[in-house]
């Protein structure tokens, strides 16, 4: 009985494949062996039955095609940078020496294509400096002395070399936009300094200090006043002078810790006392000190030759006593916020937060702006990498 | 026997003096003595940017004084009138406050007094001779037993350091036993202590003290920082608190901070060591040691470093590094 009825099962069940593939074989309108195979079901043709959802539309639909303003330029650690224009008709071009070779690249601003432009060797090159035309090139090696081999070079594009143009032992030195070398050296009885014009080199002093120690801030121009200090200490105590065609100004700003920055209508610096060190904007045309509600440090700043509006990096947070020490000695970093401010009206307004934008902590160092004002060039102190951040 | 003609003679020219019609006896102190009127400040030089407190000294100057009046720069200071003092705002160094008092006194005569306020500052700078690494951008700090420079700038005077003469003084110890023309610089070894005293008294050649500046200045302990160190590089610049050893090898320099440059240049006594037990360390810059892995199983070391004069044992410093593989 069982038996039977398993085999009528199994016959209608053939019948029934057989009846399928009649029908198949009749009314398929089968296409090509590849549209059978790319016929996917996930991203080909929409399957006809399948109703489209219709999406409204809004106004803010449209796709952000640009860049972060925040960005990150390098990834290798570099000793020294600047934004090079090579004429006024000319798209700016960002110049960036290597750390350890000395090789130059450029960065193309619009395209943001890279390439190398001098692979002459700088071993252990430590820091460097560009003129804003692009033409002279100045470097110097790491050293266990505190004074360093200095070579400054015409930057050849097509032999991708450097032609040494000039050379010294130097403990400081900068490259201005109008072609002049300016650099410090270890003198008979304390520092001296000079400048160089790199096309006539003709050679004229700048200063002579009776003390050897000196953080130096050199000008954009040959002829913009210098600004001086002993290298500052929580321990010690310094003093802000100013030089002006060869001669030694004090300005009215000291303390323990100091650090500074200046131009002609401000000195925003630092000073310690047994509470902490605090940060101070000194106003060159009231003659009036205010405190900072939240200490900058100097180091972190640019200002530009003269008004009252400079940027600084700056993390919130109660400065160490043993500031600065411990910052230069690279125990203490920090992840900074890139701040806009007024030293007439002491107001500030905050550009980036460069940790919540990015991620990295970044401790900035070398703070410069482009000649237009609209791009703020730094590097990060942690790794020696060069950022950007379009304003 | 010479005495008694000696007597009679003062005593005949002392009666002549005072029988001379019109001569009266404050005139004769004026006579004797000068006129002894004039301008005193309350500081021994006046700061850039201060208010100075000028005074009148009529102690020896034998009249009665009825009314002074005050100019400042030429300008009358009538809030002053008749005040035996006036308060002076000085500006920046290098210039010159021009203070005048017009002293009428009992003779109905006015006697002009004048004194002339050059501020300038006078900056005390320590540059201690101890070892930092050549990235830092930070001064160095004294430590015992070690070298120091001082220099002081007189900042706002037109004299030159030559017309001068310099006192530098340590805890009250003279350097070089006396003043000494010109010298605006001094080297001395810093005593025991966690800080000591350094003045230096400035004078003119008239023997006029002109300023003087004590400063307090902190002396620490040296200390090591770890840094690793590359040939590509160089040194690196940031201190270490431990390092992860990634690949096979790593080269570490221990920088010591604060150490006397002639204990650092020729230490008599400087050790390495791995995990507490000394070591040879191959390397032709005694500050630095290359390690090596010698396990891949995650086990760490301690690398330990010592640096020490042998006759000044405050002229050192230890620490240790902490190695991950």
């Amino acid at each position: 009985m069982q038996k039977k009825f398993f085999i009528m099962l199994a016959a209608l069940v053939v019948i029934l494949l057989l009846a399928v593939w009649a029908y198949l074989f009749i009314n398929s309108d089968s296409g090509t062996a590849d549209d059978i195979f790319a016929d996917l079901g996930l991203e080909g043709q929409p399957m006809p039955n399948i109703i489209e959802p219709v999406v409204e539309q809004t106004a803010s639909s449209s796709v952000n095609l640009e860049r972060d303003k925040l960005r990150q330029l390098t990834t290798k650690p570099i000793v020294g940078y600047a934004e090079v224009i090579y004429n006024a008709s000319s798209t700016p071009v960002i110049y960036y020496a290597e750390k350890g070779t000395g090789h130059i690249y450029s960065i193309d601003t619009v395209t943001g294509s890279e390439n190398r432009i001098s692979a002459t060797t700088f071993a252990q090159a430590d820091q460097a400096s560009f003129t804003t035309g692009g033409d002279y090139f100045a470097v110097t090696s790491a050293s266990n002395q505190k004074t360093k081999d200095l070579v400054v070079g015409t930057i050849s594009t097509s032999t991708k070399t450097v032609s040494e143009v000039f050379s010294e032992t130097v403990t400081d030195f900068s490259l201005t936009a109008d072609d002049f070398v300016l650099y410090s050296t270890v003198g008979t009885q304390g520092a001296v300094g000079y400048k160089l014009n790199l096309d006539t080199k003709q050679k004229s002093s700048l200063f002579a200090l009776p003390f050897y120690e000196a953080r130096v801030q050199w000008g954009i121009l040959s002829t913009d006043p210098i600004y001086l200090y002993p290298k500052p200490t929580y321990a010690l105590e310094g003093f802000l002078y100013e030089v002006t065609n060869n001669n030694l100004r004090r300005l009215p700003t000291s303390g323990f810790g100091f650090t500074a920055k200046a131009n002609k209508d401000l000195v925003v610096y630092t000073a310690s006392n047994s509470n902490g060190s605090f940060g101070y904007i000194y106003n060159r045309n009231t003659k009036e000190t205010s405190t900072m509600l939240a200490p900058v440090l100097p180091d972190k700043c640019f200002m530009p030759t003269s008004g009252y509006e400079f940027v600084c990096g700056h993390q919130t947070t109660q400065l160490p006593y043993t500031y600065p020490d411990s910052w230069y000695m690279g125990s203490l970093s920090y992840k900074d916020t890139l701040f806009e401010l007024f030293g007439d009206t002491m107001e500030g307004a905050t550009l980036v937060d460069t940790f919540a934008v990015s991620g990295r902590e970044i401790d900035i160092i070398n703070l410069t702006e482009n000649a237009s004002g609209t791009i703020l060039y730094f590097m990060n102190k942690n790794d020696q990498t060069l950022w950007m951040y379009e304003k | 026997m010479k005495l008694l003609p000696t007597l009679l003679g003062i005593f005949l020219l002392s009666f002549s003096i005072l029988a001379v019609p019109g001569i009266t006896q404050a005139q004769l102190a004026e006579e004797m003595l000068g006129k002894n009127l004039f301008l005193e400040t309350t500081t021994p030089y006046p700061k850039p940017n201060t208010v100075v407190e000028v005074k009148i000294n009529d102690y020896s100057y034998g009249r009665s004084v009825n009314g002074i009046t005050w100019f400042v720069n030429g300008e009358e200071m009538k809030a002053a009138a008749n005040s035996r003092s006036v308060l002076v705002s000085v500006g920046e160094a290098g210039t010159v406050a021009d203070v005048t008092a017009v002293v009428e006194n009992d003779n109905s005569s006015n006697d002009t007094v004048n004194l002339q306020l050059r501020p300038f500052y006078v900056d005390l700078i320590i540059e201690p001779q101890t070892r930092v690494p050549s990235f830092y951008k930070g001064r160095s700090i004294p430590s015992n037993g070690s070298q120091v420079s001082a220099s002081v700038i007189l900042n706002g005077l037109t004299t030159g350091t030559e017309n001068f003469t310099y006192t530098w003084e340590v805890n009250d110890k003279s350097i070089d036993s006396g003043s000494v023309r010109g010298k605006n610089k001094a080297n001395f070894t810093v005593p025991n202590g966690r800080q000591f005293t350094l003045a230096v008294s400035i004078s003119d050649l008239g023997g006029v003290q002109v300023a003087r500046r004590i400063i307090n200045v902190m002396s620490v302990d040296p200390q090591i920082h770890f840094y690793e160190t590359t040939a590509l590089y160089g040194l690196g610049q940031r201190s270490l608190s431990q390092l992860i050893l990634t690949g096979e090898t790593a080269t570490v320099r221990a920088e010591p901070y604060y150490l006397d440059i002639n204990t650092f240049n020729q230490p008599e006594h400087l050790l390495w060591q791995i995990n507490f037990n000394n070591t040879q360390n191959p390397s032709t810059n005694p500050y630095e040691i290359t390690l090596s892995r010698f396990s891949n199983t995650g086990q760490g070391a301690n690398v330990g470093f010592e640096v020490r004069s042998l006759t000044n044992l405050l002229q050192g410093a230890k620490g240790s590094l902490p190695v991950s593989f």
